[in-house]
């Protein structure tokens, strides 16, 4: 078998090593069904590379060819020209994921912070056609088709500051490339059947209509900033959970028990590892473990698929780091686990602005709701545990978790868990123990 | 064994103990319930309260009752019985009694001790025996002993500072232990009182600090127009570029003071905690809710408090304040403000009108 049949045959796209801008990016492609070369953009907004800039990149050629196209004023100095250079990376370089990739350079990769389909530029997708399988199931149902329309509307609104600063280097609308992304897709990973579309879709429901909730409340009052920031994050963590699903072996339910008690050696820090851990673990197998369970055509670890490469020879066992890299890239980089840095003892706690995504994902537009509410649509939903409904213990039990018996670290975890939501002025306290959530701070009591 | 009444030699010196902390805890409820039946004193207390309340904190019911029955009974987080007289169980020490458990008391001890605030005048007064008159203390109509020669050290200083204590409850001129207070507290206390000419130059200051928010660079823009900031990005990690074209001019806001409906008015008596900076032509569908802490956080970013310093909280209610301006029409120019956090540089480009060439740059300074 071929790694791509494996791929898609296991979660339907390759898990790869890969940043929320990058599913922006494919996601993005995808729904609008266009693309830019942007080659003057990737020219101007590239300020350095470990070899030199040369050919187009160097400010001389660039000064020059921006001049003869009319793209800067004839007054306009190299000195000034590289300011704006510095300025336009600094801005669409904010996710980091900016590489040049044009002569006399070649990159993996290439997308940019943007904020609109001019910025939309196909190089190898670093996705992994993620992107292109979540618009496959999402459009396999009303709900998915719901959110689908939200991002096609929100992407195509004009004139927003980023993209008007850009203009001047980016491409037109008369420039754009009609592209198939979804043809490509099928290329290369083959139809996903619309039993598989039926079923998948079924599996993502309850997450897929959160979605659906989340687009509505960000239609009714947020900037297309946040409006495309916290679509990319509901999707990215859409796409963990599905992850987690997968790979979740029998009945284990894909539980993130969270930590926001600030306590590095509690009970409660080392049972969440325990759970980041016990998930990275089942993902790294998922390959290995569907082999040995026959799910493949042939034995993939005989054939060696993904044999470990010791210099060019291929030896003995496989290699399923990449497995392991897509699922802790996802975590970190959708503000699912922390720390940030390169620790390997990492816990599930959420960063402030995919708690605010995941609570705008399950609170609807003008409503206030207690915690008594919320807490069990979290759970249900995302499979976020953190003391907020009052069987909690139980659930964890169930899964397989042990020592958070005590009532106190459950208190202090959904007290964390609640300072936060009150910092994100989508909580209040109004009374002592009566916690209320709302979308937006105005309904709040 | 021998038949007679068993005699346990411990017993009359548990039984004196608990008679005399029966006693104690008496004559301390006593000294207390006096002194706090005074009209001075409590309303000083409730001037307290108000301190906090302008500041926009609360307090439960619940926490209020623990903190009044300590006040009277004398009771410690500790446990330690009170021992009537002694100045560490006087009620005014109670209530600065530190513990975490209780928000109330924390914030009396952040935003209203008498004994934080320095009064060179009234302290000099207090520290020499005869800087205060006895009849100008209204409870005991005697100036309370204090053993100067201790004042170096520990217990000699919590003395000075329980009698500063008292001085703010029992003291006729108690109330000007504040006077001299010094900190953004006491501005925002003040700006809820001034005048509404005084109020527009505030605007102008807020207008500075959100600015300054996301681009530390100074200038005099910053004041006259606030800019709608844009830092967008996708991953979990802070924006290191933020860029502005859009902005509404200083003029278009107004500074207001919430206020009872007219309905209303004289039902009961309302003082605001906080004030508005609010878009005039859209009524009052855009407006930012500026109270203590976010108040406290502007103007920590004027004295030059970095962003990555300010709390997250006031940061998201900027955020979303800016991110609504966006629809309410903003004005736009051709020229583009960009702070760069990697190079810490603020730059100006002029793009021509129709977007398609650049005209200049500058950095600013």
């Amino acid at each position: 078998m071929k790694k791509e049949e494996i791929h898609s045959r296991t979660l339907g796209y390759e898990p790869k090593r890969m940043k929320p801008v990058h599913l922006f990016t494919t996601f993005f492609l995808t729904v609008t069904g266009r693309a830019q070369r942007n080659e003057v953009l990737n020219q101007t907004a590239v300020v350095r590379h470990k070899r030199g800039l040369s050919g187009g990149y160097s400010l001389d050629n660039l000064h020059e060819r921006l001049s003869v196209e009319g793209r800067i004023a004839d007054t306009m100095t190299k000195k000034e020209l590289d300011l704006i250079r510095r300025q336009l990376h600094a801005l669409l370089n904010n996710d980091q994921a900016v590489n040049a990739a044009f002569r006399p350079f070649s990159t993996f990769g290439n997308d940019y912070t943007g904020t609109s389909e001019l910025f939309l530029s196909r190089h190898n997708r670093v996705d992994g056609y993620a992107g292109a399988f979540i618009y496959q199931i999402l459009d396999a149902t009303r709900e998915g088709k719901e959110v689908l329309k939200f991002a096609r509307e929100t992407i195509a609104e004009p004139d927003d500051t980023l993209t008007l600063l850009a203009r001047p280097v980016l491409g037109t609308k008369g420039s754009e490339e009609a592209i198939d992304l979804l043809a490509e897709y099928t290329a290369k990973f083959g139809d996903l059947t619309s039993e598989r579309l039926q079923l998948l879709s079924q599996k993502m429901r309850t997450e897929t209509k959160a979605l659906v909730v989340l687009c509505r409340n960000l239609k009714e009052r947020e900037s297309k900033y946040s409006r495309l920031r916290h679509l990319v994050l509901g999707l990215g963590t859409w796409l963990f959970r599905y992850l987690l699903k997968m790979s979740a072996p029998g009945d284990q339910r894909p539980t993130l028990l969270l930590d926001f008690s600030d306590r590095a050696d509690s009970r409660l820090r080392a049972q969440s590892r325990w759970c980041y851990n016990r998930h990275y673990n089942n993902v790294l197998e998922l390959y290995d473990r569907l082999n040995r369970e026959g799910s493949y055509e042939s034995d993939i670890e005989e054939e060696g698929v993904f044999a470990k490469k010791n210099g060019k020879k291929p030896s003995r066992g496989s290699d399923y780091a990449f497995l392991a890299e897509h699922y802790l890239e996802l975590a970190v980089r959708m503000g699912l686990a922390q720390p940030r840095s390169g620790s390997p003892y990492k816990h599930f706690e959420l960063q402030p602005d995919t708690l605010r995504t995941l609570l705008l994902s399950v609170v609807p537009p003008q409503e206030v709701q207690e915690i008594g509410d919320v807490a069990p649509q979290l759970r249900e939903t995302w499979g976020l545990v953190f003391g907020g409904c009052p069987d909690d213990r139980r659930y964890l039990r169930e899964d397989g978790y042990s020592g958070i018996d005590e009532e106190d670290l459950f208190r202090i975890d959904r007290a964390g868990f609640i300072e936060l939501a009150k910092k994100l002025n989508m909580a209040s306290e109004p009374s002592d123990g009566l916690v209320l959530f709302a979308s937006t701070p105005e309904i709040l009591p | 064994m021998n038949g007679g009444k068993r005699e346990d030699p411990i017993e009359p010196t548990v039984s004196l103990r608990m008679n005399n902390a029966k006693s104690n805890v008496e004559l301390n409820f006593s000294e207390s319930f006096r002194r706090l039946s005074q009209e001075t004193v409590r309303k000083r207390l409730l001037g307290l309260f108000d301190r906090l309340r302008a500041l926009g904190h609360r307090a439960t019911v619940r926490e209020l009752w623990i903190v009044l029955t300590r006040l009277l009974f004398g009771g410690r987080p500790s446990g330690v019985t009170p021992v009537a007289g002694r100045f560490v169980d006087w009620y005014s020490e109670r209530l600065f009694d530190s513990d975490n458990r209780l928000l109330l008391i924390e914030n009396l001890r952040r935003w209203a001790d008498p004994a934080s605030v320095s009064h060179p005048r009234w302290d000099l007064k207090l520290e020499d025996a005869e800087g205060t008159r006895g009849e100008d203390w209204l409870v005991d109509r005697a100036v309370p002993p204090l053993d100067r020669r201790r004042m170096g050290q520990r217990d000699g200083r919590a003395m000075f500072e329980a009698i500063k204590r008292r001085f703010y409850f029992e003291h006729r001129a108690g109330e000007e232990a504040f006077a001299l207070e010094g900190g953004f507290a006491a501005e925002f206390r003040d700006l809820l009182r001034e005048s509404e000419g005084h109020r527009s130059q505030v605007g102008e200051q807020i207008v500075e600090a959100i600015n300054r928010c996301y681009c530390p660079a100074t200038s005099v823009e910053h004041r006259s127009k606030l800019y709608l900031w844009v830092g967008h990005r996708y991953h979990e990690q802070p924006s290191s570029a933020f860029v502005a074209q859009s902005f509404f001019h200083t003029t278009e806001f107004d500074i207001l003071l919430p206020r009872l409906p007219q309905r209303l008015e004289g039902a009961f008596q309302y003082r605001p905690d906080h004030f508005v900076l609010q878009l005039r032509k859209a009524g009052d569908r855009y407006r930012l809710v500026i109270d203590f802490p976010l108040f406290e956080t502007l103007r920590k970013v004027q004295k030059g408090l970095p962003r990555h310093l300010l709390p997250e909280r006031d940061l998201n209610r900027l955020d979303s304040f800016l991110t609504q301006l966006h629809a309410a029409e903003p004005q736009r120019t051709g020229e583009f403000l960009v702070y760069n956090q990697d190079t810490l540089t603020t730059s100006r480009i002029q793009v021509s009108e129709d977007h398609s060439q650049y005209i200049r740059a500058m950095q600013a300074v």
